[in-house]
């Protein structure tokens, strides 16, 4: 769970706190009104962790890194007819994240140009070939077509070999 | 107890509410009441944009029962930093009426694992899908040694090629290729 993520959504708890307290000593409310705005707040919180641990692990629509190195990729292709719009998943890590840091899961919008990268940088992983994937800006002609949402968004990666400085590729 | 996304939502309207009945029906003093709709929307705009941030990362909920294995990832323990080692990987849930789509996990490291997870990522680079299913298991085996794993269930984990008949992975690695 990243430091920036956890700190904003305990600060959420911590105000959902402060007002449960405002119900309870700052209004002369029924007693059952101010013990039902406890129970409510106690609720809250004992439940808000496990949500959130049953959120992790799906893929994020938040922004991929510059710089990645690609562990994996999984695609559903659009339907034919283009009602069911295809996506991408991608299971990478920063570039300049420290050695330690987990791959983290993607999900971005699907591109044919985008899929066969992904076949060819595979069949590199497939070698043992580490993969980095980097993000390049759109051409003119497409950036104004791109959608304010990220998840919709049409990504232009590239994707190159990467030099294996230990030689004890996974 | 784990709430939904629906349940989730339901909390926020519920808090919503909650202001709204302080806002109208409290003797608190105008001061408070826009003090309070004030900390109440910042508390969601600050949870609405936590929440991406908290996704992606590997949970380390329980593991479907049967899932098509995508990926896998092994930090090995190092007594030098203290890490004591995981196993990340990547897959599918194949239960009846799942989410499809490929979710993070991550599992504490042991030998043994680390000995099934790597044969099967041999396997997934010659291109054999794999099939991850765990079996049932009832006891504990015991006190875990770190106390990161209390409290965690055990289970034997198998991983083996997938049947024949399962339907084609649209995993890349998997080795799927298109038509130019």
């Amino acid at each position: 769970m990243s430091s920036l993520g956890s700190l904003a959504f305990y600060a959420a708890l911590g105000l959902l706190v402060l007002m449960g307290l405002t119900v309870v000593f700052r209004t002369r409310w029924a007693w059952w009104v101010r013990l039902g705005a406890t129970l409510v707040v106690g609720w809250t919180l004992l439940t808000a962790q496990d949500s959130v641990v049953a959120l992790m692990g799906w893929p994020t629509t938040d922004s991929l890194p510059e710089r990645f190195r690609l562990h994996a990729a999984h695609v559903d292709e659009p339907t034919k007819g283009g009602q069911v719009p295809g996506r991408i998943y991608l299971w990478a890590v920063d570039f300049l994240a420290p050695s330690n840091t987990p791959p983290r899961a993607y999900e971005i919008a699907y591109s044919a140009t985008l899929h066969q990268k992904l076949n060819d940088a595979s069949a590199q992983l497939r070698k043992n070939i580490p993969q980095l994937g980097e993000i390049k800006p759109p051409p003119p002609a497409a950036s104004t077509t791109s959608s304010a949402h990220a998840s919709q968004k049409i990504l232009y990666i590239d994707f190159f070999d990467m030099p294996d400085p230990l030689g004890i590729a996974e | 107890m784990v709430l939904d996304a629906g349940a989730l939502v339901a909390v926020y309207v519920t808090v919503a509410l909650g202001l709204l009945l302080l806002g109208l029906w409290s003797s608190l003093g105008l001061t408070t009441k826009l003090g309070l709709v004030a900390i109440t929307t910042l508390a969601y705009f600050a949870v609405y944009l936590a929440l991406p941030t908290l996704l992606g990362w590997p949970s380390h909920e329980q593991i479907p029962k049967r899932f098509n294995l995508l990926a896998v990832h092994i930090e090995d323990p190092d007594p030098a930093t203290g890490t004591i080692g995981n196993v990340y990987f990547w897959g599918a849930d194949l239960g009846p009426g799942r989410d499809r789509r490929p979710r993070a996990f991550r599992l504490p490291f042991t030998p043994a694992l680390k000995a099934t997870f790597n044969e099967a990522k041999g396997k997934l680079r010659k291109g054999i899908p794999q099939i991850g299913e765990l079996e049932k298991y009832d006891g504990p085996f015991g006190v875990p040694t770190d106390e990161g794993q209390i409290g965690q269930k055990s289970s034997k984990l198998q991983i083996r090629d997938a049947p024949v008949n399962l339907p084609p992975t649209k995993d890349i690695p998997a080795g799927t290729e298109v038509a130019p």
